[in-house]
């Protein structure tokens, strides 16, 4: 039984535009297992939200276009599927949280409606209807005469449902919807918003973006997915805003027991919440190890770059550090090594060939020739 | 490349991908042309009458007919085109001039003056424009200069309208500041800095109007109010060919066609401009 | 705030504006012509005795200063006197009115009810097969739509559906009219609301609801044609705009249908802008109507504003403008409860 949840192999998506083809991914590598959180991490235009988009298959088609590769979840490509069969993965098997909730919920619908339609979608309810049913004839039950022959006519009756759960009948539409509402209430529960029952009626605008993206974080947990992708999902927030959202996607890590595929261009994030991380750089994943191997020892020129260029708070500095140069243009990629241009040990092979993932350390990869060569 | 000519470069690539849109620009150049050339083109002259030949249908002789006065169909409408072609670029050049000068002003110094302007604005734009036009010609004068001056009342609130907001949006914007703090006047401000960023709106809007004010126009005369009976307009014509649209429905046709086809030119092209020149469309 | 207060605030701002709206028909009407003549019976003015035109001018303050004209024209008008029409046979103004108002009102909404039931699901179609035949064709026929010159489209269609099925001997529609002569004084219309095509169908009047329908099919289609091409085309262009917002993306990520994306989360949204553009279509609909009725004879306000005009008839035009005016704004405020209630950001006042 594996552990691998994700699978990503030579992952590549192109932009077919006016001015040239975008290769915004390029053989991307990248695994991703259960239970775990993997940070995505890179600056912007690198390709990560693009990675996040085409595990979904949501790249706009016109002029997106995933080209090559395979993604593998639990087994089966991905991009193999119809789209029908896409359709019942997401939202229900991999769900995703975006950036920014002013303009990604629906300004016209309640966000009841907008939670409970996920639930309705993929959940099969007729269980829960029985069960609110038997719910509410028990709470009847309470206020009367255990002797009186109503009483009698209630127990006959919850126990004649019961014997129903084994397979329930179809239910009507107006108790599948108070069955999903019910899951709704609960969801936000579970995202911790105050006063859920109130906000199931209220309108998008009428919520603080913390709030906002609460309720964006229970429209994608609603039907318990085995991945979350959250794409840039504190970067539109205050930064105590932020603070709380990263606590609740924390305590929601161990509560729900999917894996979470952040995507940040902020190392902070990914110090304080990914078990392993990624690092991508335009279009192409660099490095790829558990956050604490990254930060204590950074192995590919450019992350080290990165992690170089973060001012410390216990040292004193007069410049910043900068990686000299600028991000290539990605119709027109370097060849060989997409970094090589801008990187301190550049060598010849690195102009001329890309290079492969190699493992200097058990666990830790990373896409450099200082760490291996052609057929390692 | 000076960026001003790329842009357009890339403007008239984007034009040329739709089909629909070349054919509108090639339909008003058309247009145009058949009016400048009219003199050329046209075999007979706009009052010619040839009393023999009335209500004769078309024929080599006469490509679309004559009518019932012996005019030739074809020739008209050719001299017609200069007529209503020359009212439409008159009102539309005329009431964008007015309109963006009083909307600028109105927008820029705010306030009363502003407040004023919306109301004045207001009034006019409750009255649809036809209606509207109608009841000025008729206090003017039933003739095609005061038809174009009515027009042109009806049309310049739009653009003040226009122009206005396109202020009020610019003027908070940062280079009006920096404008303003190195010492520009405000005219110099208005005129300088804001208008030509409002030019894309502005020239989407008069092209389309160039085929709204056609059609009202016609429409204009023909209910009676504009061309009298005889002249050489697209619906004067119409209104003639009406009294003899069972038997010589060409009277009628062409004309028609006219006024269609130079509506839909412009329409095209300022449907064409107005996808062109989002500025989000274009990345 | 809620909805009632709100419509009565929109109500009591009409006020200005028809105060401006007043101010420009009264000094139009003295620039048209000679005020006395908005009171004289037609035709009648070189015959008219010294005596009675002094009667009129005192009786209506025509002597005194023009503010105080404005005012007793301001009264007049409150209290329903609207002066006379010389055009419609020296009725009263408000009468005229009251005689034309349903003609041109049922045309109008029948018109916007065309519109609107084919617009918009055309418009959603188009939108949503972008770039593919369908779109074209949609497009090209909405273009038409507002290209095409109503009173000429008006002809065309008379000329086909009447004179040329009727050559051919083939069932043919009517010429002009609201309804065959014949067939209604026959069998009399009881009046319920006013309108022919709902009081024929509540007092169960067939013929006349036959004559009535086929009389309207050909001027409500002229008339609908330019409105129902601006609806396709916002609809189709809103719709556009919506499908890519954020939201969608969202929508989408769900693993809701297609289906349900465009007709429960783009839908709503896209209406929005389509009501505002109905709203001001709404205006040249009435301009339409002017035409429309002219070319078919149909006895509404249009033709006999047209008639007034031409004939300078100071009391009707001045009565249809402030009419016209007030109708129009009405038209607006209807919109902006529409607006209000699809969108749920808009907090009323």
């Amino acid at each position: 039984m594996s552990d691998i949840l994700i699978s990503i192999r030579n992952l590549s998506t192109y932009f077919y535009t006016y001015a040239g083809v975008v290769k915004a991914l390029e053989g991307v590598d990248l695994e991703i297992y259960k239970r775990e959180t993997l940070g995505l991490v890179g600056e912007t235009g690198c390709g990560k939200s693009v990675t996040a988009l085409s595990i979904m298959q949501l790249v706009p088609n016109p002029p997106g276009k995933i080209v090559s590769g395979q993604i593998l979840l639990e087994g089966e490509d991905l991009l193999k599927k119809s789209e029908e069969e896409m359709r019942k993965i997401r939202g229900a098997k991999i769900s995703m949280v975006f950036q920014d909730p002013m303009t990604y919920i629906n300004p016209v619908l309640t966000i009841g409606d907008q939670i409970s339609e996920v639930i309705l979608l993929h959940q099969d309810l007729r269980k829960e209807v029985l069960a609110l049913k038997i719910e509410e004839l028990q709470g009847k039950l309470e206020k009367l005469d255990p002797t009186s022959g109503t009483a009698r006519d209630f127990k006959s009756k919850i126990e004649e449902l019961e014997k129903k759960m084994i397979d329930p009948p179809k239910p009507s539409k107006s108790d599948v919807k108070k069955a999903a509402l019910k899951k709704t209430i609960e969801t936000l529960k579970l995202v911790r918003m105050p006063y859920p029952e109130r906000v199931v009626k209220q309108y998008p605008h009428e919520l603080s973006g913390g709030m906002r993206q609460r309720a964006m974080i229970a429209m994608a947990l609603s039907c318990g997915p085995s991945l979350l992708i959250a794409d840039e999902a504190t970067t539109a927030l205050d930064v105590t805003i932020q603070a709380q959202i990263l606590q609740l996607l924390n305590e929601l890590k161990k509560e729900i027991g999917a894996s979470i595929l952040i995507i940040t261009h902020d190392l902070g994030i990914v110090a304080e919440m990914c078990d392993r991380v990624g690092v991508m750089y335009a279009g192409v994943v660099v490095e790829y190890t558990g956050t604490k191997a990254l930060f204590r020892k950074p192995l590919h020129p450019y992350t080290q770059g990165l992690l170089r260029s973060i001012p410390k708070l216990h040292k004193e500095i007069e410049r910043l550090e900068i990686i000299p140069g600028s991000v290539p243009n990605l119709i027109y990629p370097p060849p060989g090594c997409r970094f090589h241009p801008r990187c301190p040990y550049v060598m010849d092979i690195c102009r001329k060939e890309r290079p492969p993932m190699f493992e200097p350390e058990e666990g830790h990869f990373v896409a450099c020739y200082l760490y291996g060569q052609r057929g390692d | 490349m000076a960026p001003r000519v790329r842009e357009l470069r890339f403007t008239i690539f984007l034009l040329k991908q739709s089909p629909l849109v070349v054919a509108g620009f090639i339909l008003m150049f058309a247009f145009i042309a058949m009016a400048v050339f009219a003199p050329w083109i046209t075999p007979y002259g706009p009052e010619e009458r040839i009393w023999e030949s009335k209500l004769q249908p078309p024929s080599s002789q006469h490509i679309f007919g004559t009518d019932e006065s012996g005019g030739d169909i074809f020739s008209r409408l050719i001299w017609a085109s200069q007529l209503d072609l020359a009212i439409a670029v008159t009102v539309v050049g005329t009431a964008m001039a007015i309109g963006s000068a009083m909307g600028a002003v109105s927008g820029y110094l705010g306030g009363k003056t502003d407040e004023v302007m919306m109301r004045i604005t207001d009034i006019f734009l409750a009255f649809p424009a036809l209606i509207l036009a109608m009841t000025i010609a008729a206090a003017l004068g039933r003739n095609l200069t005061n038809l174009t001056i009515a027009l042109i009342i009806v049309w310049w609130p739009a653009y003040a309208r226009l122009i206005r907001g396109q202020v009020l949006s610019e003027r908070e914007k940062l280079y009006v500041e920096a404008a303003r703090a190195v010492g520009a006047p405000t005219r110099r401000i208005i005129f300088r800095h804001v208008l030509p960023n409002s030019i894309y709106p502005l020239l989407v809007n008069a092209t389309l109007d160039l085929g709204g004010v056609i059609l009202t126009a016609a429409g204009l005369s023909f209910i009676g109010f504009g061309a009298g009976a005889g002249i050489a307009e697209w619906g004067r014509m119409i209104a003639d060919g009406r009294n003899y649209l069972f038997q010589s429905p060409w009277m009628a046709t062409f004309p028609g066609l006219a006024i269609l086809l130079s509506a839909l030119a412009m329409n095209l092209v300022g449907d064409g401009l107005r996808d062109v020149l989002d500025p989000r469309l274009r990345r | 705030m809620k909805m009632r207060d709100y419509i009565i605030r929109r109500l009591l701002l009409l006020i200005p504006v028809l105060i401006g709206i007043s101010m420009v028909t009264f000094t139009l009407s003295h620039m048209i012509g000679d005020p006395v003549a908005a009171y004289l019976p037609g035709g009648a003015v070189e015959h008219i005795r010294e005596q009675q035109i002094q009667q009129i001018i005192k009786a209506h303050h025509l002597d005194e200063p023009i503010y105080m004209q404005y005012w007793y024209y301001v009264n007049d008008i409150m209290r329903g006197d609207w002066g006379i029409s010389r055009s419609d046979h020296d009725r009263p103004v408000v009468v005229s009115i009251q005689n034309y108002f349903p003609a041109t009102f049922e045309l109008t909404l029948t018109a916007i009810i065309v519109s609107l039931l084919m617009g918009i699901p055309i418009g959603i179609i188009s939108a949503t097969k972008k770039d593919k035949p369908v779109d074209h064709a949609t497009r090209l026929f909405s273009l038409t739509g507002i290209s095409i010159p109503i009173f000429w489209f008006a002809l065309l269609l008379q000329y086909t559906f009447f004179y040329q099925l009727k050559i051919n001997k083939l069932p043919y529609l009517p010429l002009e009219g609201r309804v065959d002569d014949f067939v209604i004084i026959a069998h009399p219309l009881q009046t319920v609301t006013g309108f022919y095509i709902p009081d024929s169908i509540i007092t169960g009047n067939w013929p006349v609801l036959i004559s009535s329908l086929s009389h309207i099919i050909l001027p409500g289609f002229a008339l609908a044609y330019a409105t129902l091409a601006l609806i396709t085309r916002m609809m189709r262009s809103s719709m556009l705009e919506v499908l890519r917002q954020d939201y969608i993306t969202l929508a989408k990520s769900k693993g809701l249908s297609e289906r349900v994306v465009i007709y429960k989360h783009a839908l709503k949204n896209a209406m929005i802008p389509t009501v505002t553009v109905t709203g001001i279509a709404f205006g040249g609909l009435l301009a339409g109507a002017v035409l429309t009725e002219t070319v078919f004879s149909w006895p509404g306000m249009g033709r006999w504003a047209t008639g007034a005009i031409l004939t300078d008839d100071i009391g009707a035009i001045m009565g249809f403008t402030l009419l016209i005016a007030v109708v129009y704004i009405l038209a607006n405020l209807i919109v902006d409860l529409i607006y209000a209630a699809l969108d749920p950001r808009i907090k009323l006042g």
